[in-house]
C-alpha cells in the first residue's frame, strides 16, 4: 500500500486530481461555463442522450396511445374499426396540432411582449440526483445562449441556465435555492421573493417569501415574476397551494405549484433576448 | 494481480456497461427510482471494475465517466471526475493489498465509495448553500436512501466482473 503511494502512479494521478480542482475554482470564480474536458464531453455525448430521451419518449407515447385506443374500443364497439382505420390519421394531425399549438403559446407570448428573442430548446438529459429537478438541454454557446437566460414553456417559468457549454446547457429549476427573482401575487400585487428550498422540492413546491405580514394573498392566487433578478417581469410561475409564517413570525410565506410540470417537461424556450435584461446583476455583459 | 490474456470483448463490455448506465442515470429511459432514491448506478459499477482491473485503468475508467457525468450533473463542474477517478484507484489499492477480492470486500468497498460521495456532493453542494432544514432534508430524503439504494447494485456487478476476472486468468 505504502509502496504504491511512492510510485509514479499516484502522483499522475494526484497531479491531475490537482488539475482538476484547480479547473473547478477558475470554473466556479468565472461562473456560468461549463469545466473545459465537460464541455468537450458534453458535445460528444448529447447525440447519445438526445437519441435516449427520443426513444423513452416514443416508449411512453407508444403505451399511453395503445391504452387510449384500448379504452376508446371498449367504450365505443361499434366505432372499433373506424377507429383503427383513423388512427394513424389522427396521430398525426395530434402530432401537427400538438406542434402548431406549441410555437401558437409561445408566439401569444412573444406578441404580449415583442422584446423577447427565443431559442427552442429539447431537455437531453436529467440529472436524477439533483432534489430540484436540473436538466440539460439540447443548445448552447453557438445558439445564442448564455448564463442566466430564463427558461420558460407554454405553461410558465422552469427556470435559468446556470452553465453553458458549446452546444449544450444545463438548467436550473424554480425548486432550487439557487433561484432567486422577485415575484408578485398576480391578484394583489404583494411582492416578495421566490426560491425554492429542499423540503418544498421534495413536494414538487417552491417558496414565495418575504411577504408583508399585512399582505391579502390567499390560495389559488397566481404568482407571476416582478422583473427583478434576472427574469422579466410576468412570467407566470405557479399557484398558492398553502400560506404559513416564518418561525419568527414577522414576515408570510407561501408554498407554490409551479404551472410547468418538471418531471414531464421535454421542450423548452430560452429567452435569449429582453428588455430590462441583466437588471441587477452586475455581471451581465448583454 | 496476474492478467495474463485479457479478453478484448471485456473491454468492450465494460465501456458499453459504463456507458448504458451513464445512459440510464441522466436520462427517462428507465425509472427505477423509488420516491426520493435514485440509485447511481455507475458507482458500484466502478466498484466493481476497480476491484479486478490495476489503479491506473481503474482511475482512468474513474476519471472518464467522471467527466461524462459532470457534463449532465447540475453544478458540478469537476467534481465527480475528481472524485471518481481518485475513488476508483483507491479502491484498487485496497482491494489488490488490503482485502481479499469477495463479496463481503466488495460491499464493504462499495458502502465506504458510496458514503464518501455523498457525504463529500453534500457537503460541496448543500451544507453551506441553505438553511440548516434543508441540509437535513437533503441528507435523510434524498443522500441517504439514494446511497442505501446505489449499493445494492454491487452484488451483481461484482459477480459479473468475477466472471469476467477468471475468463481472463484462464
Amino acid at each position: 500500500m505504502r509502496f504504491f503511494f511512492r510510485s509514479r502512479k499516484f502522483k499522475i494521478i494526484l497531479a491531475v486530481f490537482a488539475a482538476l480542482v484547480a479547473v473547478s475554482v477558475a470554473c466556479a470564480v468565472i461562473g456560468g461555463t461549463m469545466a473545459p474536458q465537460a464541455n468537450i464531453i458534453g458535445t460528444i455525448t448529447a447525440p447519445f442522450r438526445s437519441l435516449a430521451t427520443s426513444i423513452s419518449g416514443a416508449v411512453s407515447d407508444f403505451i399511453g396511445t395503445y391504452t387510449e385506443g384500448e379504452r376508446l374500443s371498449l367504450e365505443n364497439a361499434e366505432l372499433e374499426s373506424e377507429i383503427a382505420e383513423l388512427r394513424e390519421k389522427i396521430a398525426d394531425y395530434e402530432k401537427v396540432t400538438s406542434e402548431n399549438g406549441f410555437y401558437k403559446d409561445y408566439l401569444e407570448i412573444k406578441d404580449k411582449n415583442p422584446s423577447f428573442k427565443f431559442a427552442p430548446a429539447t431537455l437531453i438529459s436529467r440529472d436524477k440526483e439533483d432534489p430540484y429537478k436540473g436538466f440539460v438541454i439540447n443548445k448552447g454557446t453557438v445558439n445564442g445562449i448564455s448564463a442566466n437566460d430564463p427558461v420558460i414553456t407554454d405553461m410558465g417559468l422552469v427556470g435559468f441556465v446556470s452553465e453553458t457549454g458549446l452546444t449544450t446547457s444545463k438548467v436550473v429549476t424554480v425548486l432550487s435555492p439557487e433561484l432567486s427573482a422577485g415575484a408578485l401575487d398576480n391578484r394583489t400585487n404583494d411582492s416578495g421573493v421566490l426560491s425554492g428550498s429542499a423540503a418544498f422540492a421534495s413536494k414538487g413546491r417552491t417558496r414565495f417569501y418575504n411577504l408583508s405580514r399585512s399582505c391579502n394573498i390567499a390560495v389559488g392566487d397566481y404568482v407571476v415574476t416582478s422583473g427583478e433578478g434576472i427574469f422579466p417581469s410576468g412570467l407566470l410561475i405557479g399557484t398558492i397551494q398553502a400560506i404559513g409564517s416564518d418561525k419568527y413570525n414577522t414576515s408570510i410565506y407561501a408554498e407554490i405549484k409551479p404551472f410547468v410540470d418538471l418531471d414531464t417537461v421535454k421542450s423548452v424556450m430560452v429567452i435569449t433576448e429582453f428588455d430590462g435584461q441583466g437588471g441587477l446583476d452586475p455581471d451581465r455583459d448583454k | 494481480m496476474q492478467t495474463k490474456k485479457r479478453h478484448p470483448w471485456i473491454n468492450i463490455t465494460s465501456f458499453l456497461l459504463f456507458f448504458l448506465a451513464f445512459i440510464f442515470h441522466y436520462t427517462d429511459i428507465i425509472d427505477i427510482n423509488i420516491k426520493n432514491a435514485s440509485p447511481l448506478i455507475i458507482l458500484p459499477l466502478l466498484v466493481a471494475f476497480s476491484i479486478f482491473n490495476k489503479p491506473m485503468t481503474s482511475a482512468a475508467a474513474g476519471l472518464l465517466i467522471g467527466v461524462c457525468m459532470d457534463s449532465a450533473a447540475s453544478g458540478a463542474i469537476c467534481f465527480n471526475a475528481a472524485l471518481l477517478m481518485l475513488s476508483a484507484a483507491l479502491i484498487s489499492v485496497s482491494a489488490e493489498r488490503l482485502f481479499n477480492r469477495n463479496i463481503r470486500s466488495a460491499i464493504l468497498l462499495c458502502v465506504l465509495a458510496s458514503l464518501v460521495y455523498y457525504l463529500l456532493r453534500w457537503l460541496c453542494f448543500y451544507a453551506f448553500s441553505s438553511g440548516a432544514e434543508d441540509n437535513l432534508t437533503y441528507l435523510l430524503s434524498y443522500a441517504f436512501p439514494s446511497m442505501l439504494y446505489t449499493d445494492i447494485f454491487i452484488i451483481p456487478f461484482y459477480f459479473l466482473y468475477k466472471y469476467f476476472y477468471r475468463l481472463s486468468n484462464a
